[in-house]
């Protein structure tokens, strides 16, 4: 080696031969580029097949690899939501990977928006010891931990919170699928189903859009339906850009869609177009539900919704005569995922309304997924953290929750109380998009401790006093993911190149590693190796294979059409009437109910959704996508004309949006493409972490304008309950 | 200037003080900082090529180290990484399709992979946390020293020539910046040096 004259502090060592070759080498950029980046014909490009993280669909994706970087990257053929396809997220999201704005270093806070680097050992040294004094000043019940879970999450965040002795584990459903999903499981035995699109004849959606919230394999099958002569129809406040594949588009007055699907049910009945022979083998509590139909005449819902009585008969018959190929599509967030008062019940109704169809299980309709079937760690040698005895915080509240995925915002509410001491947030940013920003800033500020494990700079970080540095989606190795649905499969997760900063690390080494902090170690005695090779023991595929392969389906064990299961319900049937409900406080049976608020004559309702180049906030600081935006200008609020009109506003005025909550100011897009009720914002704008320096500024945020709030019986945050004022300004 | 090795090991330990600068800032560098050691031989081996009084002045000197870190963190930490690649368009490779291909912004482009060929071939080590970054401008700046000592005029030329051309884009974004004005003049000093250094290997 060199003495240190080259600098006291010199990074760079050299060899004994450095000298030599320096002094008779050359390298010039020309030479080099030219024989090993451009000459792609002779340069080895390894392909790993891994999966997206560019939304929730997590589809499979093949990385192509070309001197230890990214070159490309392709859909994986075999992954049922990818198909061999990848959307724009897909391809811009893998940016996250080579960004100059990620988080690199375990960071603490030292201010408001201050924070300095440590070191890995001092995070966890001062984490654990403020987990563990809170916890013995508290008990274990204080300290929760939220994500948006992904394969290693789902195993590891659980185990690890667990192993505080707490159950308060969430997920990000409450601002997602928390009513759908209440209202699927009470019903169905599943919080969802999926849709056999490709198959069925008639298909209705109800604030789901294909074309937003792409996933390629959906697309290509609500294509194929449509080629095959399939009727679409497309129930909507605004005209998503699922409209392309659309017979028609109704534009319902939003926050109404439960009284469409009451009157659709009604016409059935009252046609006697339902699966009688379904109803009587696989039901309970049809005779109630068909007495209290009979309030929901389609003239009616016609003075609710704005859809005429004609239009909902018509369009009930078709589905009835269609039956069991027709369906409503089960949704995710769409229009009753978490947006409404009334959003469970219109959840529960939809389930119901396919389960009169007779649809369950047939093809053309809706299917309850298989699964595949993995092992587990054997619990002698790799011992499972103890179930905690308490109740997860908000279960008592919100009984009708699916318990698995709880209510994330408990969190805060109980922080502002002072009964949450400390949460611990990965792959979330719950300050921005769970709950109301002030309110949640409110109640972090409250709380002894936060830690946010992230890639990128979140709002939710900035108000942590720790930072873990996550590493990205490209540079980490996972869990398997087990696929359910019509046939069940398993994907992984694969490492397609180094980590770009050496100071991050994945999930998995982070939760094992603070685990020892906290001492309990024993708990996450295995690696994440060894947790593959359990999980894929009794499929009798090789950890080879998988890694080979990427996703791998099971043919063998596709749900077999026409055969119904037996319900994961107390009935074990279909529920048209729920004893869990009524035990709850709730109408056993699914009544019509108010929406919260209502907009008045100078008023509208605030409504969003995706667009499709954006994942919620997530990807909004990617700068090929937010420039996609920013070229279309796809951050405008969308109006009426008639309303714009009265309100003497052009389409490209800048106006202010004023709501109970906050006040904004966005320019405005006029088009009759939206209900005059409602005005339209999307959903993934408003950043004001000013660490996303592509993101910050672009928009605003609707959440902004969302009281803090909890659907009563899934908890969901009613994120379309929100009344709010709009007027000209200058600018 | 005396001998040619004289101002070799002039220009050497010029570029080397300077890539101390460019490194995150402990207390071993703010001790020399402190007491004026670093900027008084700085200038004293640059006041070889340039009069005292027409060279670029660092004036906004850090007052502490706590100051000089969140100084350092407040831009070259994040808003104005020193780093090549991200002021270079990702990859001249046509074939490469990822949609941010002939984009700037982006880590570990090809400035970085170049690098990282030299450092194999010369058989160089750097520290780990540089791996992926190896186009940081601390290290730049420490080859270009070395090479000045030990290699032929031809790639001390065309080193200048490939890796320091991104730098008035660098010196835009720190100007854009609030506050301490440090490294702003670091950088104007360390551009002027390296127009005094390409003007010597420009034949």
């Amino acid at each position: 080696m060199l003495d240190s004259k080259i600098s006291r502090r010199g990074f760079i060592k050299a060899s004994a031969a450095t000298t030599v070759l320096v002094s008779a080498g050359t390298a010039s950029f020309q030479n080099w580029s030219s024989k090993y980046v451009k000459a792609s014909g002779k340069t080895e490009i390894k392909e790993i097949a891994s999966t997206c993280n560019g939304c929730s669909s997590k589809c499979g994706i093949i990385g192509h690899i070309k001197n230890g970087r990214l070159w490309k990257l392709t859909g994986h053929p075999d992954h049922p939501s990818s198909k061999g396809k990848l959307c724009a997220r897909g391809h811009g999201y893998a940016t996250l990977v080579y960004s100059k704005e990620r988080l690199t270093q375990p960071l603490k806070r030292v201010g408001e928006g201050k924070f300095e680097p440590i070191s890995w050992d001092q995070a966890y040294k001062e984490i654990a010891d403020k987990l563990n004094t809170i916890i013995k000043e508290n008990g274990p019940g204080v300290v929760s931990l939220t994500e948006d879970p992904r394969a290693t999450g789902k195993f590891y965040s659980p185990r690890f919170i667990q192993a505080l002795g707490s159950p308060n584990y969430y997920t990000h459903h409450v601002v997602c699928s928390n009513s759908r999903d209440a209202g699927f499981f009470h019903t169905l035995g599943v919080t969802a189903t999926s849709a056999d699109i490709g198959s069925s004849k008639y298909i209705m959606f109800i604030g789901r859009s294909y074309g937003d919230a792409i996933r390629p394999s959906s697309v290509q099958s609500l294509a194929d339906a449509k080629e095959k002569g399939a009727k679409i129809v497309i129930v909507d406040p605004r005209l998503n850009n699922t409209g392309n594949f659309a017979n028609e588009w109704l534009a319902i007055r939003p926050g109404t869609d439960l009284a469409l699907v009451l009157a659709m049910s009604h016409v059935l009945i009252k046609q006697n177009l339902y699966d009688t022979e379904f109803i009587k083998n696989y039901s309970i509590g049809f005779e109630e539900y068909a007495k209290e139909l009979e309030n929901y005449t389609p003239e009616w819902a016609e003075k609710l919704t704005g859809i005429s009585a004609d239009t909902i008969t018509r369009i009930a018959t078709d589905m009835g005569k269609a039956k069991p190929k027709a369906l409503i599509e089960q949704s995710w967030r769409g229009a009753f995922g978490c947006n409404y008062e009334n959003s469970t019940e219109t959840g529960r109704a939809v389930a119901l309304f396919n389960a009169m169809l007779g649809n369950i299980q047939q093809q053309g309709g809706s299917i309850i997924g298989a699964k595949s079937h993995l092992g587990a760690l054997d619990p002698a040698k790799y011992p499972s953290p103890k179930k905690p005895e308490l109740k997860k915080a908000g279960q008592e509240e919100f009984p009708l929750a699916y318990e698995e995925q709880g209510v994330a915002t408990i969190v805060a509410k109980n922080a502002m109380e002072g009964k949450m001491k400390a949460a611990i947030f990965h792959h979330a940013n719950p300050a921005l998009g769970y709950g109301n920003p002030k309110y949640m800033k409110k109640a972090f500020s409250k709380m002894d401790l936060i830690v946010t494990i992230d890639v990128q700079m979140s709002e939710t970080a900035l108000l942590s006093h720790y930072i873990l540095p996550d590493v990205t989606y490209i540079e980490r190795d996972e869990a398997i993911e087990s696929l359910s649905g019509k046939t069940p499969g398993i994907a992984l997760r694969q490492q397609m190149v180094e980590k770009v900063h050496p100071e991050t690390k994945p999930i998995h080494q982070i939760y094992s590693e603070l685990a020892k902090a906290c001492g309990f170690s024993q708990y996450f005695n295995f690696s994440l190796d060894e947790l593959n090779e359990a999980m894929l023991a009794p499929t009798g595929i090789t950890y080879q294979q998988l890694r080979q392969k990427g996703t791998i389906m099971f043919p063998d064990m596709t749900v077999e059409l026409g055969k119904m299961p037996e319900l994961k319900t107390p009935s074990k049937k279909v529920e048209f009437s729920s004893e869990k409900f009524k035990e709850a406080g709730f109408s056993p049976i699914v009544k019509w109910g108010e929406p919260k608020v209502s907009p008045k004559e100078d008023s509208f309702r605030l409504i969003t959704g995706k667009q499709a180049i954006h994942s919620h906030s997530q990807t909004a600081n990617t700068p090929i996508l937010m420039q996609i935006t920013k070229d279309y200008d796809l951050e405008r609020i969308w109006m009426n004309p008639v309303r714009a009109k009265d309100l003497g506003i052009k389409d490209g005025d800048l106006v202010e949006v004023k709501s109970s909550e906050a006040v904004s100011k966005v320019r405005v897009k006029v088009t009759e493409r939206i209900h005059p009720e409602a005005i339209f914002v999307p959903s993934h704008y408003g950043i004001t972490s000013p660490y996303q320096k592509t993101a910050v500024g672009v928009g605003f945020g609707y959440m902004e304008h969302v009281p803090f709030d909890f659907e009563a019986r899934s908890g969901a945050g009613n994120i379309q309950e929100v009344i709010v004022k709009v007027r000209k300004v200058k600018g | 200037m005396g001998t040619i090795l004289d101002q070799k090991q002039s220009a050497s330990r010029i570029f080397s003080i300077l890539a101390d600068l460019y490194k995150f800032p402990e207390s071993d560098i703010w001790e020399d900082f402190s007491c004026h050691q670093l900027l008084d031989e700085l200038r004293g081996y640059a006041s070889e090529w340039y009069e005292s009084n027409s060279l670029v002045e660092i004036t906004d000197l850090p007052t502490g180290l706590k100051q000089m870190q969140q100084i350092y963190a407040e831009s070259l930490g994040g808003p104005a990484l020193p780093v090549e690649s991200i002021y270079k368009e990702w990859t001249t490779d046509r074939t490469c399709n990822l949609p941010f291909a002939r984009s700037k912004g982006y880590l570990l482009g090809d400035s970085a992979l170049h690098i990282r060929f030299i450092l194999e071939e010369f058989e160089i080590e750097i520290p780990e946390n540089y791996r992926n970054m190896p186009d940081h401008l601390a290290i730049l700046l420490e080859l270009l020293a070395f090479f000045l000592l030990n290699a032929k005029a031809e790639l001390i030329k065309q080193f200048l020539a490939d890796h320091f051309d991104w730098l008035d884009e660098f010196a835009l974004r720190l100007e854009e910046l609030e506050g301490n004005q440090f490294y702003l003049q670091v950088t104007r000093f360390l551009q002027q040096m390296l127009n005094k250094l390409t003007s010597i290997y420009r034949y």
